[in-house]
């Protein structure tokens, strides 16, 4: 009898702003008309003339790879992340950043925020990534590179890149 | 050597320069992409996801003007706006199973159309498909103050809950329901 659901309040006349560190889609597509093989949903803080990496954001403590809600992503296929293969579908990616090397983790755990609730229970691949240095970028942004046999995830930020292939299993 | 040469082999060196750049990265959006959650304190995981894009008001009425009636709109901008279900429910009165959708919508003077259909990961609404509807219904438009920039977001009216649209001084509200919502009520 008593089963009704209390959702939290929202008044009417009460919609959010628009977010400081906005969220976007990248997609990974073979080509420009074909379905998506991979898709990432991620917020995008700025610089603002701060030291990002070892200072903002820590070496060697999760990060939520973007801002606010933990960053998503969909898999179409399944896929090779790193060594590891993981099935198709949708994962939340964090990262442990670091000086040379970075570690990323697909977390099964999904519509989180942040950091906060992190469970290496749930966590479904892990995978080294590389660090290299390139041009400036004010917001941080995840792109894709096809490599032919695999495919770059890239995570950019500052003159900072992180390289993490991905392989899609057909 | 004319103009012409110089010019066509500057615009070469400029093309090559930006060739040669290793990746290129997308600017931040003008209509940046939000989420909004439908969240209970019972359950941690959400009952409903939206994650839309959200223009800004640009004229002195978006509806009619900036987005005709009539005409079918992606609900927000740029991607099509994607609706999650977490669980089966009842959009607008009508059943739907958990799953992904995107949502478009028809805007009317007095009544909207509300269309969930099932062609996942599209950009706007070119390529949307009626054989793919899952669910098509109609829902009286209401008036409030002004928002300026696109919202979706949910409210909750005497143990009723709406997903709300909300542009300009209109808005939207679409009735929500769990099935235990639904059990309860009868």
């Amino acid at each position: 009898m008593f089963s009704i659901l209390f959702l939290t309040d929202v008044s009417a006349q009460e919609f959010r702003d628009l977010d400081a560190s906005p969220h976007d889609i990248v997609y990974f597509r073979t080509n420009k008309i074909s379905p998506p093989k991979i898709k990432v949903l991620y917020g995008r803080p700025k610089k603002n003339g701060r030291e990002i990496f070892g200072n903002v954001i820590p070496f060697g403590k999760i990060w939520r790879v973007g801002a606010n809600e933990a960053t998503e992503v969909v898999f179409y296929n399944d896929v090779v992340f790193g060594e590891t293969e993981v099935k198709a579908g949708t994962y939340v990616l964090y990262a442990i950043p670091d000086q040379n090397e970075w570690t990323l983790i697909l977390s099964s755990n999904t519509d989180v925020w942040g950091t906060y609730e992190y469970e290496q229970k749930y966590d479904v691949a892990r995978a080294t990534a590389k660090v290299s240095k390139a041009e400036f970028l004010e917001a941080f942004s995840i792109g894709f590179k096809d490599k032919g046999k695999h495919i770059n995830m890239v995570l950019a930020w500052d003159t900072t890149r992180i390289t993490a292939p991905i392989k899609i299993i057909l | 050597m004319n103009k012409k040469i110089i010019t066509s082999m500057l615009f070469c060196a400029l093309l090559s320069s930006v060739m040669s750049h290793a990746q290129k990265f997308d600017k931040l959006d003008s209509d940046p992409v939000d989420i909004a959650y439908l969240t209970t304190k019972k359950i941690p995981k959400p009952l409903v996801k939206v994650v839309y894009g959200r223009p800004q008001k640009e004229s002195i009425h978006v509806f009619g003007d900036q987005v005709p009636y009539g005409e079918i709109w992606r609900t927000g901008a740029n991607e099509a706006t994607e609706v999650k279900f977490f669980t089966d429910m009842s959009f607008g009165r009508k059943l739907v199973k958990a799953g992904t959708y995107v949502m478009h919508t028809i805007p009317g003077e007095k009544e909207w159309t509300i269309i969930l259909n099932s062609n996942t990961d599209t950009w706007g609404c070119f390529f949307y498909d009626d054989t793919k509807d899952v669910v098509r219904i109609s829902i009286p438009a209401r008036e409030a103050e002004v928002v300026d920039v696109f919202s979706i977001g949910f409210k909750e009216d005497f143990k009723n809950t709406f997903m709300v649209l909300a542009w300009d001084a209109t808005r939207i509200d679409i009735p929500l329901a769990t099935q235990d919502v639904i059990l309860a009520k009868i």
